[in-house]
């Protein structure tokens, strides 16, 4: 009798073997539709056009560290969280826990990385290679962009004579989040960010269909931007030329309707790259009340001292000209900054005419029609001032303040950074430590990396 | 040659029995008519056994001209009845023993065990108790009177039932829900109590292990009423009526009017409010600070402004909403049902009719229908269907207390006024600034107003759910020995939602003046057109479960073998989508295009384009399961039991061979009472059992490989496809494991007297998911943690169930006294924790210290408040210390206090039943020991921020000497926000969570049976109940209800029925 039961386990045995064994084509059917394990080019280019992570969380970091504006005392006290506070001081303690500037950067970074990573594995042929070209050229830049701006916001300047010693930044080049996040130097940071848009720019599409995804003409911007702040002037004044060269006209803001809220529009002619980023409390346009000294610096004729400000009730003005729309903060690529930067290399390697008339265009499209009259200087130094001034107004709060104080300070510019909160003054004295502002504490105990000294 | 003699004898037995005469046997109960399975059914001349299948059925051969059936079965008194080779089928009616121990079988959804004969840890709930408590969802009615199942309202922490505690922080907590035969997709609001007959809670390992993956946080087993054998018709019904007091208001403890008014007062004089005024989107500012405005603008004379803010802060909002607003709930239940049956076929129909409006004018109707039919179709083949349809209409009610924000998405301000000296809605400015709303668009744009009490009128949700289950399943005996079923379930549920914010509602003005623009020429342009706005949601869950399983039972001499044996498949796909159409006219039902895909510049400045509710979602989940389940049973006493299954998936990114687990249980029983050595008089009847068994739980948002999930919305601006990671492809993730011994010890004393069991519990649980902080670079995390396995814990608990016939005779008293333990202690941690900050915890998060409760409250050291400042005072490296934000950065896990557990340690009920005649009361008392809760404090950020104050306000600390009886730390500006997160973390805000309910009062009377015949009220019971009855005892002072600690506690309500069984 036990046999039989023996039996007819076995037979019940085999049959739900068979049974299982069958099920395992049935339990391959996809869980959601909207699932992928990424595998494709499509599956690539969805997530870098999601671009609200792509395009949008950017930092201003180090624009709020920055001289552009300043807070009064009441908003100064009303600041809800610690971290705001420390960050318009130079406190220790910036971020609040993540999501915060750095984390967002970095996930940027890590959804690059899984986008090269998935490139890896599909076969780049001649049917898809102008596609994986751009794919895996928009990826490298994407990576780089973020990179730059942890790069200008939390190391010190480049420096050919220390940047092997200056602690840079982690450079995660994989999306494997076992592997410790270690910093590399200062030079080690810029050679990686370097040799990856050059590797972009040759990939990339000159054109995008649309301004949030990567183009050659961003690439070469985006490398005109580092050189710049390696004080790079021959290489940062080639690709601002590349660029511009690739690039439309710039956008006249005759054009353009005082009366509005936000005068200037988003995706206007002069944006080659959008990228906008994540308001920190001290820069929300309601609080942030643009430098006095800089506001009085815009003559009365040119457009920009109507349409960038707004003239609050307490007689302070605030910020109103991003290239977003509204009231965030534009700091992607536009043509102006590339202007700019081919204009103060041409006037740093004496090409004085030039650079004029570089600045010329830009400034013609800024004053009122029938009131401007070409700038002009005795020499390439004296265009050099102009262009420095021309620059400081035209690309205040794009994130670019912080690294232009810093570069310029490395050639004695003696720019100090300046805050009275109450009876205290506080001030960052040029070439400081501070400048590197403290990488998120949490980092630091998680990593055991460096942070920056004080 | 032996093998070919077995193979030689099973077709032989298999050949007689197909061929041979054969006697159906249906064994009944001789009251309820119900058909009694697991009867032991002997030929006393041929000595052939069987034991009943579920539907108490059986076959025998027959070989001899007559013989005597003898039927056996604990609990019931043995029959015996001749028998001749001309019955074919036989009814054999059974009938209990009194005072004996009722048999109770236990449904596992597999089989139907004798609990006498289970190992594993099961608790049965019958009908009459669930009918203990009312209302109309029938997981409620296990509150209070299921041991060891704690109920939390505490909806952040979505655990609303836990059965012998936590056994995972994260994936389903739910327990795992079966109806009849399959586990159950929908909302089990869907299932119309009236139609339950009992609930089987399965606990421990070797109970769940059947249900596999699923059931790691237990299993609750719902059976449906079904028809009877009987030959008689029954009929039941029931008609009951339930209603509620307006909720209390004033147990939350918002700041108080004149201490919000004092607040914005001081606030404004710091300048606090001149950013706002500052903005160009003109956000919301409060009445009073309105007020001040124009005071100090000179746009309102002091006095005047003085007069209008000292109305205000002698007006609460609260008092407004319960008149205007709340209104006392009511719901109405019906329900009638037939049931009976013939030889061969039984069946059961029933519908049910449910209306219920809560205390907000929500209003919900249920309708259900059930019909269930069993057929012997021959000897050897039963089949079993039922149909159940359920259409439940709903419509939203009010938004209620805490649906009403002022604009920074703090509550609404306590001394809003909701409406005029007359009752007519008063606008209230929750986006924008009254002068601006009084103000824009010089006459072209629609009223900006938000009217609190008028709104939801005009804004309001219909939805409409319809389900079908199907059900039917085949029993095929093959042989003596065998018999296989197969099942097979259909479900389908789909629900269909109406959001229509009129004309008249906020939503749609707000959406149209927000894109009203003005042209060139200085037209206007409506680029969201006038009317309303109508968004469409439908989902639909459609499932399909098939199993087919193999039973034997063998029964020679004293041994018994029950097992099975199966295989199942399941299917349950989801699909979804929404849809938002603007310029709608409920009316005509027409509506007017829009632009989705370009930017406006809005009235306010913004950059934006209009919302575009367009979504879609698809989802199948495919599940294939084999399990093995086998119980030997010697002499009736001595049980050895063994399961073994292994569930596999289609989760996403899991790899083929991760997919499926296999767990295992074993377990031994002993009926102790059955020796010969056993001579303990007063007990008549004890059991031991003990088992032991794995259950394990993947979560199913993590996974091995990186996902990317396609979004339902094209990107901004660009309108592009567009995707997101959804899982960090992690390949270091394990299962959880949790090992789980059992013992339990079932008793009797002599007459039932007194009756229970005890069970003993441990369990080990390895590899847990907890939330860890990861590096932030990395780029994954979310808020700077992931999802890791990270600690193992130890548990272990009891469980003491205890029923006394204190009384007997014509007042009949019973108690029966549930009391249970479940604690949990982190066993190991895996991980440094790095950041001591992030485990300051109110216990959602897995503890860190060893040693410690696994969800544990633990809090920053409190060295009370400062006598100069008020400040709070706090410890850093052993020393006082008042810089806060070093405490946040610096302080050592090992530096924390912890108080224990956040779960309750104990729980337990006391319930009496007093019989009287017709008469039966029942009162239930239940209580929860041994655990922490961390109590609603005062945060200065949130007040001034959000105006979202605690009423401890008033108590703070204003001059030296208070902080010799108050913990509240004095008011400072600008304010600190590590000071107060200090305080908010600190042992000052953790209290006591122990207290003692009432629970329910259920009062029945019965109409006596006096044997008439067709006696016109026979039988029929009247019962009142009153549930929620409030607190008796609580451990903490601040008349906190640990139950609802940040919301509203349920009134008191009672209800009134009828119901019968004829």
């Amino acid at each position: 009798m036990k046999k039989i039961i023996t039996l007819n386990t076995l037979s019940i045995a085999i049959i739900v073997f068979l049974f299982a064994s069958a099920c395992n084509k049935y339990l391959d059917k996809k869980p959601d539709k909207q699932l992928v394990v990424p595998a494709t080019l499509q599956d690539v280019q969805a997530l870098f056009d999601q671009n609200n992570l792509m395009n949008e969380s950017g930092s201003l970091t180090g624009e709020a560290s920055a001289d552009n504006y300043y807070l009064p005392q009441a908003t100064y006290d009303a600041l809800a969280a610690e971290q705001d506070k420390e960050l318009y001081t130079w406190g220790r303690d910036i971020m609040a826990r993540p999501p915060n500037a750095w984390s967002e950067l970095y996930n940027v970074v890590y959804d690059a990385n899984i986008g090269l990573e998935t490139l890896d594995k599909i076969p780049r042929t001649a049917g898809n290679g102008q596609d994986w070209d751009n794919l895996k050229g928009s990826a490298l830049f994407y990576r780089s962009y973020a990179l730059q701006q942890v790069l200008f916001t939390w190391a010190l300047a480049y420096d050919s004579l220390t940047a092997d010693q200056d602690p840079g930044i982690p450079l995660r080049l994989n999306s494997d989040f076992n592997e410790p996040s270690v910093r590399s130097s200062v030079r080690e940071s810029y050679r990686q960010l370097i040799s990856d848009l050059k590797m972009a720019a040759g990939l990339l599409q000159p054109h995008p269909s649309f301004v949030t995804r990567p183009s050659k003409a961003a690439a070469y911007g985006l490398l005109a931007r580092i050189f710049l702040s390696m004080r790079n002037y021959a290489e940062a004044g080639l690709y601002a030329d590349s660029c511009i060269q690739l690039s439309g006209e710039l956008l006249d803001y005759n054009t353009l309707n005082v009366a509005k809220t936000y005068p200037i529009p988003a995706f206007n002619q002069e944006v080659l790259f959008y990228e906008a980023a994540i308001t920190p409390a001290p820069l929300v346009t309601s609080k942030a009340r643009t430098d006095t000294s800089l506001y009085a610096a815009y003559s009365t004729d040119d457009l920009r001292k109507q349409l960038f400000f707004k003239a609050n009730a307490d007689g302070t003005t605030s910020f109103r000209g991003s290239y977003k729309g509204n009231g965030g903060y534009f700091i992607g690529i536009a043509l102006d900054e590339m202007f700019l930067i081919r204009a103060e290399c041409r006037a740093r390697s004496g090409l004085m005419s030039q650079a004029m008339n570089d600045l010329n265009q830009l400034l013609m499209k800024r004053y009122k029609t029938g009131t401007f009259t070409s700038f002009a200087a005795s020499s390439a130094g004296q265009a050099l001032q102009l262009i420095l001034q021309e620059r400081r107004k035209e690309l205040l709060f794009r994130d670019l303040r912080w690294m232009d104080i810093k570069r310029l300070n490395k050639e004695g510019a003696n720019i100090s950074v300046e805050r009275v909160v109450g009876q205290t003054h506080y001030s960052l004295s040029p070439n400081s430590n501070g400048f590197a502002l403290p990488i998120p504490t949490d980092v630091i105990e998680l990593t055991g990396m460096q942070q920056n000294p004080q | 040659m032996i093998k070919y003699i077995c193979l030689l004898l099973l077709f032989t037995n298999t050949y007689l029995i197909t061929v041979g005469q054969v006697l159906t046997v249906h064994v009944t109960d001789k009251a309820t008519g119900q058909a009694l399975p697991g009867v032991t059914l002997r030929l006393r001349q041929t000595g052939a056994l069987r034991v009943t299948n579920n539907n108490g059925g059986a076959i025998f051969p027959i070989d001899a001209k007559k013989d005597t059936l003898l039927g056996y079965l604990v609990g019931y008194k043995t029959v015996s009845r001749s028998i001749s080779d001309s019955d074919h089928t036989v009814i054999l009616y059974m009938e209990q023993k009194t005072d004996s121990l009722q048999e109770i079988t236990v449904q596992t959804g597999y089989q139907r065990i004798s609990k006498e004969r289970a190992t594993g840890s099961y608790e049965f709930l019958d009908n009459k108790l669930l009918n203990q408590q009312t209302g109309n969802n029938i997981l409620d009615r296990l509150n209070g009177v299921a041991n060891n199942v704690v109920f939390d309202n505490n909806a952040s922490r979505q655990q609303p039932i836990t059965i012998r505690g936590l056994s995972t922080i994260n994936g389903p907590r739910d327990p795992l829900v079966v109806v009849d035969n399959f586990p159950y997709d929908g909302d089990i609001a869907n299932i119309n109590p009236n139609d339950v007959e009992s609930i089987t809670i399965l606990k421990d390992a070797a109970a769940t292990s059947i249900w596999g993956v699923r059931a790691g946080n237990g299993v609750i087993v719902i059976t449906t009423k079904k028809g009877s054998n009987t030959g008689k018709t029954r009929t039941g019904f029931n008609a009951d009526m339930i209603t509620a007091g307006k909720p209390d208001l004033f147990y939350l403890r918002p700041v108080a009017s004149a201490d919000l008014v004092d607040v914005e007062e001081m606030l404004f004089s710091q300048g606090y409010y001149n950013d706002r005024e500052n903005d160009p989107s003109f956000p919301a500012l409060s009445p009073v600070v309105e007020l001040l405005i124009k005071k100090s603008d000179g746009l309102l004379s002091s006095a005047d402004a003085d007069e209008q803010i000292n109305n205000l802060k002698q007006h609460d909002v609260r008092n407004d909403l319960l008149k205007y607003m709340y209104r006392k709930p009511l719901t109405q239940q019906y329900a009638l049902n037939f049931s009976g049956g013939w030889q061969k076929a039984s069946y059961y129909l029933a519908g049910g009719y449910d209306r219920s409006v809560d205390n907000l004018g929500a209003v919900s109707n249920r309708t259900t229908l059930r019909s269930q039919l069993s057929l012997q179709l021959s000897p050897r083949l039963s089949v079993n269907t039922s149909l159940s349809v359920n259409l439940t209409a709903s419509k939203s009610g009010a938004p209620g207390y805490s649906g009403l924000t002022n604009g920074t998405g703090g509550p609404i301000y306590t001394y809003t006024r909701l409406a005029d000296a007359s009752g007519n809605p008063l606008p209230f400015a929750r986006n924008y600034r009254q002068g601006f709303v009084d103000t824009a668009g010089d006459g072209t744009l629609l009223d900006w107003n938000y009217y609190p009490l008028d709104d939801y009128k005009h804004n309001y949700t219909k939805s409409f759910l319809t389900e079908i289950i199907a059900d039917m399943s085949w029993q095929y005996k093959i042989n003596q020995l065998f018999s296989l079923n197969v099942y097979y379930q259909y479900e389908r549920q789909s629900s269909d939602g109406k959001n229509l914010a009129d004309d008249q509602s906020f939503e749609a003005r707000d959406m149209i003046n927000l894109f009203t623009q003005a042209d060139a020429f200085g037209d206007i342009i409506y680029n969201v057109p006038k009317g309303g706005i109508l968004n469409r949601t439908e989902a639909g869950i459609e499932s399909h479960n098939v199993r087919s399983q193999l039973n034997f039972d063998y029964t020679f001499g004293n041994h018994s073998i029950t097992a099975i044996a199966g295989a199942e498949a399941r299917q349950v796909h989801t699909t979804g989508g929404s849809a938002t159409t603007y310029g709608y006219d409920d009316d005509f039902l027409t509506f007017k295009p829009v632009d989705y895909v370009d930017y406006f510049t809005t009235y306010l400045g913004g950059y934006e384009n209009i919302p575009d509710g367009t979504s879609f979602t698809d989802q199948t989940n495919r599940y294939v399961s084999a399990y093995m389940n086998a119980a030997y049973t010697y002499l009736n006493r001595y049980t050895l039991s063994g399961s073994v299954r292994k569930d596999e998936s289609n989760l996403f990114g899991v790899k083929a061979n991760d997919r499926g687990v296999p767990l295992w249980s074993s377990g031994v029983a002993w009926e102790l009472s059955k020796e010969h050595f056993y001579h303990l008089k007063s007990i008549p009847y004890l059991k031991f059992r003990v088992t032991y068994g794995f259950s394990g739980n993947v979560d199913p948002s993590r996974s091995a490989v990186t996902t990317e999930q396609y979004l339902d919305y094209p990107a901004s601006y660009s309108s592009y496809q567009q995707a997101r990671i959804l899982q960090n492809g992690n390949p270091d993730l394990r299962w959880e494991k949790v090992a789980m011994i059992n013992a339990g010890l079932d008793f009797a004393s002599k007459n039932n007297a007194v009756s229970g069991s005890f069970e003993y519990y441990r369990k080990h649980g390895t590899d847990l998911y907890g939330i860890t902080p990861v590096d932030p670079t990395t780029g994954v995390g979310d808020g700077g943690a992931i999802m890791k396995n990270v600690a193992s814990m130890r548990g272990s608990g009891w469980e003491l169930s205890l029923t006394t016939n204190n009384l007997k005779g014509s007042l009949r008293w019973n108690t029966t006294l549930l009391v249970s333990r479940a604690a949990s202690k982190t066993e190991k941690y895996y991980h440094d924790p790095a950041l001591p900050s992030s485990f300051i915890s109110s216990g959602t998060t897995i503890n860190p210290m060893n040693g410690f409760d696994l969800y544990a409250v633990s809090s920053y050291k409190w060295g009370g408040l400062d006598p100069q400042t008020g400040d709070p005072i706090g410890y850093l490296d052993g020393e006082k210390s008042e810089d806060y934000q070093a405490i946040y950065h610096a302080t050592n896990k090992e530096e924390l206090v912890y108080s224990g557990s956040a779960i309750p340690v104990y729980t337990g009920a006391l319930r009496n039943t007093l019989r009287w005649r017709g008469f039966e009361m029942d009162i239930n008392i239940t209580g929860a020991f041994g655990y922490f809760f961390r109590k609603p404090s005062l945060n200065y950020g949130s007040l001034f921020s959000m105006d979202a104050g605690n009423a401890d306000f008033a108590k703070r600390w204003q001059k030296p000497g208070d902080e010799a009886f108050t913990n509240i730390p004095s008011m400072i500006y600008p304010d600190n926000s590590y000071r107060d997160l200090f305080y908010q973390y600190s042992a000052a805000t953790v209290d006591k969570g122990d207290y003692i309910r009432l629970q329910y009062i259920n009062l029945a009377y019965t109409i006596p049976n006096n044997g008439k015949k067709h006696a016109l009220l026979d039988g029929i019971q009247f019962y009142l109940n009153a549930a929620n009855l409030g607190i008796i005892w609580r451990a903490n002072h601040d008349g906190i209800d640990p139950q609802y600690i940040n919301e509203l506690p349920q009134p008191r309500a009672f209800s009134i029925g009828i119901r019968s069984n004829f």
